[in-house]
């Protein structure tokens, strides 16, 4: 449950390089097209990513890390030449979704952190070299980190890891905002915040609270839970917001 | 702090992990299943959308978008089932 409601559903909505792409067309059927076509791809994944992964366990025995046997395969079962065109559709992928994920951050920042409380008056052209400047501070932290990927059994679970301290607080909001109306900031607000706080809490003392060795789905969820409760509560205890101003933001069949 | 924090938590862990325990995969499968079924019926219940942006008046079933997305929710189903 932790994996197919909390962390995957956020992927779909909250993901800015997955929204980005979407947004970029001008008629809403269109964007309803990519996201079902998108659906479409996603489901073959599992077999992109696990039976490779199975096949190599087999094949590759003796490997100590499950992050070795992509490129164990790579370079003992394909001809040089595919081995190499392999690699490049490799690196062309890998970069296609780094530089997404590095201007959505740098958007992010600068529309919604720098604009909005540094410099409210700054033009277009200063936007666009700070947003390129967050880029490279981007870069760097990204490199500066990477190595403490080696702390978790595996990139993909260190990512996980890291997505399901935000994306279970995050997702309770964000359906708590479209199907219920009397959500509002404050309670969204404070969703986020002790949402994000359980599951850091959670994290830190995973070891002595779960049976299983990466926990991340539990954590989703636990979050998940606490964020929901949370955001009722206070938005039960404060103002509701004005109707009209969340009823075009709300979930309606009219689409 | 944190010795306090797991020896609040870990009953309550341990009580949740035995409860998880007693689900059995076929009830977790049904359970996947019933959540998609659901999803599809919802998905049923939406306006009728065409594919095109000029499809007026009636259309044809594999012109709504709301087949393309039952449609992807069946395979996904179909694979829950057959990979179990």
């Amino acid at each position: 449950m932790g994996m197919n409601d909390i962390v995957d559903y956020p992927e779909w909505t909250e993901d800015l390089a997955i929204n980005q792409g979407v947004w970029a067309v001008t008629l809403r059927h269109e964007a309803k097209k990519a996201v079902i076509f998108g659906a479409f791809l996603k489901i073959f994944i599992p077999f992109l990513i696990v039976v490779p992964g199975i096949i190599g366990f087999v094949l590759f025995p003796e490997l100590e890390s499950g992050d070795d046997i992509y490129p164990t395969m790579l370079h003992n079962l394909l001809p040089a030449g595919l081995t190499g065109l392999v690699f490049a559709g490799f690196l062309a992928a890998l970069m296609s979704s780094v530089d997404s994920y590095l201007n959505s951050a740098s958007t992010l920042w600068t529309m919604d952190v720098y604009k909005r409380y540094i410099r409210k008056q700054a033009d277009s052209h200063h936007l666009l070299v700070v947003g390129k400047i967050l880029t490279i501070i981007f870069i760097v932290i990204a490199a500066y980190i990477a190595p403490f990927t080696d702390r978790f059994s595996g990139i993909f679970n260190a990512l996980q890891t890291l997505l399901s301290i935000f994306q279970g607080p995050i997702l309770a909001i964000l359906l708590l905002g479209m199907i219920w109306k009397r959500a509002n900031s404050p309670g969204a607000m404070a969703g986020l915040v002790v949402g994000v706080l359980t599951s850091s809490t959670l994290f830190w003392v995973q070891a002595d609270i779960f049976q299983a060795k990466d926990p991340y789905l539990y954590i989703a969820w636990w979050s998940f839970l606490t964020a929901i409760i949370v955001t009722a509560m206070v938005s039960l205890g404060t103002k509701p917001q004005p109707q009209e101003k969340v009823k075009t933001l709300m979930f309606s069949k009219e689409g | 702090m944190k010795q306090l924090i797991i020896s609040i938590l870990k009953p309550f862990a341990g009580f949740c992990f035995e409860l998880v325990n007693k689900v059995t995969p076929d009830a977790a499968l049904i359970l996947y299943i019933v959540v998609m079924a659901l999803l599809t019926l919802w998905v049923m219940t939406l306006k009728q959308e065409a594919m095109r942006q000029d499809g007026k008046g009636r259309y044809k079933l594999w012109q709504d978008l709301r087949t393309a997305a039952v449609a992807i929710m069946v395979l996904q189903m179909i694979i829950y089932l057959v990979f179990r």
